[in-house]
């Protein structure tokens, strides 16, 4: 039975791995195949749920091309796109900022901010979010990208995790910096920046997933049609009127599109950032 | 010695300028928010207009509550669905994924996409996997069980079908915590463990689950919180629906603001999930620390 290439494995080891092969390709085939059954349809000339049952194997971009000419469904595109690069950016840069200040510097009280910042991790985001909308409410923040973005910086996992690795850049590369006249603020540009590319890497794929993906706040934000983000816009449309289940699963993919091709550029900072997770527990 | 003290004092300086932007975020929508969900508490009244302060008496509203009895009633059933459901299958995929077999890479990135997609974009999917006429999922337990069911249209069958789909949703992401935590597992014990000549079974519950307990730990915690406050899912499934059958509690405070009810009952409401979770939280610490004691 032995397969020439493999010649030390035995019967049962291969039964196992066949195994192994045969239950992982039943989850795979769970994971992707609701999705690849929707991308499918998505270039179906499609309209409505009953003619999906009905439609023929004929290829459209009808449903695709309906979208881009489809003002509103722009405006949503381009909206999520503007709220996540900036959450993205800024997250990376405040955390940075901090998390390097909590590394690095000494002051008093950095021990206690820290670990008083990371408790609030358990907090459920239940018992903020109606203080939150109220208290931006009143600043008028509502219906505005502001509104949309700014609070959506204040998550302190990312801090947390720039200080573990700032740690662990050795102060005495810091300390020859020191000698040589260089303020804390050229230490984090020359020194700090360049070490940490990977762990801000982590934290950028992570921000930019979950950003893209936000909802309950986007929702409750983003009042008007035009201020909506295409996660929410979809969401809320098939509410309001009959949607055309076409235009529907080609906004559903492209919407699907930013997430998965950051996952696919970059798999091994997702990987690190989830081991990283489970270590810290 | 001038010159260190100037140093300390330009460390402290640019430690109090690195701190301000994350530190005043945090203060303005964590830390002033979670106070102000107590001072909201004591009053009464909806996001327009003025509140009136009641005291206690938010508390009691919440008691004669029947609505918000049936919505703890489904939250509960959601999450003792939704969280078995997720731990045990994510468990299970992180172990076939540990294995040493050829692909793993691939199956690991394709089993992850589920964790990718937004929950519009996992709403529409299941509605069409479960429609009635067109739906692949729907047609494949009618023909091989005789199932006709309303998945998401029915009463008693919607909180199910939802909390079975947000558990599709997340297993992918919790399977790779747990396949981290795996690999973090020496593998000279289950070399030890053959040659002690102990079953696959045994290595499970003396050696994989017992260092595996911190993950699991986290894991566990991670669903809790999240299924506690289900809200998307809901959102974009059942609205609720039908009748109030899928009303969750976070549900429940959305359809009440913002409909113009109380914030401050709301508010009330969500303090009363916050105590939950923070019991459950330690109930799950205590439960995996007397079992590591044994």
């Amino acid at each position: 039975m032995a397969h020439p290439a493999t010649p030390r494995r035995s019967a049962p080891q291969l039964w196992a791995a066949f195994r192994t092969h045969a239950l992982l390709s039943l989850v795979v085939l769970a994971s992707i195949g609701p999705v690849l059954f929707v991308v499918v349809a998505s270039f179906r000339p499609i309209t409505s749920f009953d003619s999906l049952a009905s439609s023929t194997a004929q290829f459209t971009l009808a449903n695709y091309l309906g979208v881009f000419a489809d003002k509103v469904s722009i405006q949503w595109l381009l909206n999520s796109i503007i709220v996540t690069c900036a959450v993205t950016v800024l997250t990376v840069i405040v955390d940075l900022l901090a998390g390097y200040a909590f590394a690095k510097l000494k002051f008093k009280g950095s021990g206690l901010l820290l670990s008083a910042m990371l408790a609030t991790v358990m907090v459920p985001f239940a018992v903020t979010l109606l203080p939150n909308y109220v208290l931006v409410a009143r600043l008028g923040l509502v219906n505005t990208y502001a509104g949309l973005i700014i609070p959506l910086l204040s998550a302190p996992v990312g801090v947390y995790l720039m200080r573990q690795f700032i740690a662990e850049i050795p102060d005495a590369l810091l300390e020859a910096a020191k000698i040589d006249g260089a303020n804390p603020l050229q230490i984090l540009l020359k020194i700090i920046v360049p070490l940490a590319r990977q762990p801000a890497i982590v934290l950028a794929v992570f921000t930019f997933v979950n950003t893209w993906n936000s909802f309950l706040w986007p929702l409750l934000i983003a009042q008007s049609e035009d201020k909506r983000t295409l996660i929410v816009g979809i969401a809320t449309q098939s509410l309001q009127h009959t949607q055309n289940l076409g235009a529907m699963t080609a906004q559903t993919v492209i919407s699907m599109v930013p997430t998965l091709v950051v996952f696919a550029i970059f798999q091994r900072y997702f990987l690190m950032g989830l081991t990283a997770g489970s270590v810290k527990s | 010695m001038q010159a260190i003290k100037a140093q300390a004092r330009a460390e402290f300086i640019s430690a109090l300028a690195f701190l301000t932007p994350k530190f005043g975020l945090f203060c303005a929508f964590v830390v002033v928010p979670f106070l102000y969900t107590f001072y909201l508490m004591l009053f009464q009244g909806g996001l327009i207009g003025k509140f009136r302060f009641v005291g206690l008496g938010n508390f009691g509203a919440l008691l004669g509550d029947g609505l918000l009895r049936s919505t703890i009633g489904n939250t509960l059933l959601f999450m003792a669905i939704n969280i078995p459901v997720t731990v045990a299958l994510a468990l299970g995929v992180g172990i076939l994924l540990a294995r040493q077999v050829k692909f793993r890479g691939v199956y690991r990135s394709l089993i992850y996409v589920p964790s990718l997609l937004s929950v519009s974009a996992t709403g529409l999917v299941w509605k069409i996997m479960l429609d009635r006429d067109a739906g692949p999922i729907y047609g494949f337990f009618k023909h091989t069980l005789g199932l006709e069911l309303s998945y998401l249209q029915s009463g008693s069958v919607a909180i199910v079908s939802v909390a079975l789909i947000s558990a599709w949703a997340s297993v992918g992401f919790y399977s790779l915590i747990f396949l981290a935590g795996l690999n973090g597992i020496p593998q000279e014990l289950y070399e030890a463990g053959k040659v002690d000549g102990i079953s696959p079974r045994a290595a499970f519950w003396h050696i994989t689950l017992p260092l595996l307990k911190p993950v699991l730990q986290l894991v566990l915690i991670l669903t809790s919180i999240s299924a506690i406050q289900v809200f998307d899912i809901i959102f974009v499934l059942t609205q609720g629906g039908p009748g109030t059958s899928t009303y969750t509690v976070m549900w429940y405070i959305y359809k009440s603001v913002f409909g113009g009810g109380s914030v401050g009952y709301a508010a009330t409401i969500s303090v009363a999930v916050m105590v939950f979770s923070i019991l459950l939280a330690g109930a799950i610490v205590l439960i995996t620390r007397t079992r590591e004691a044994k």
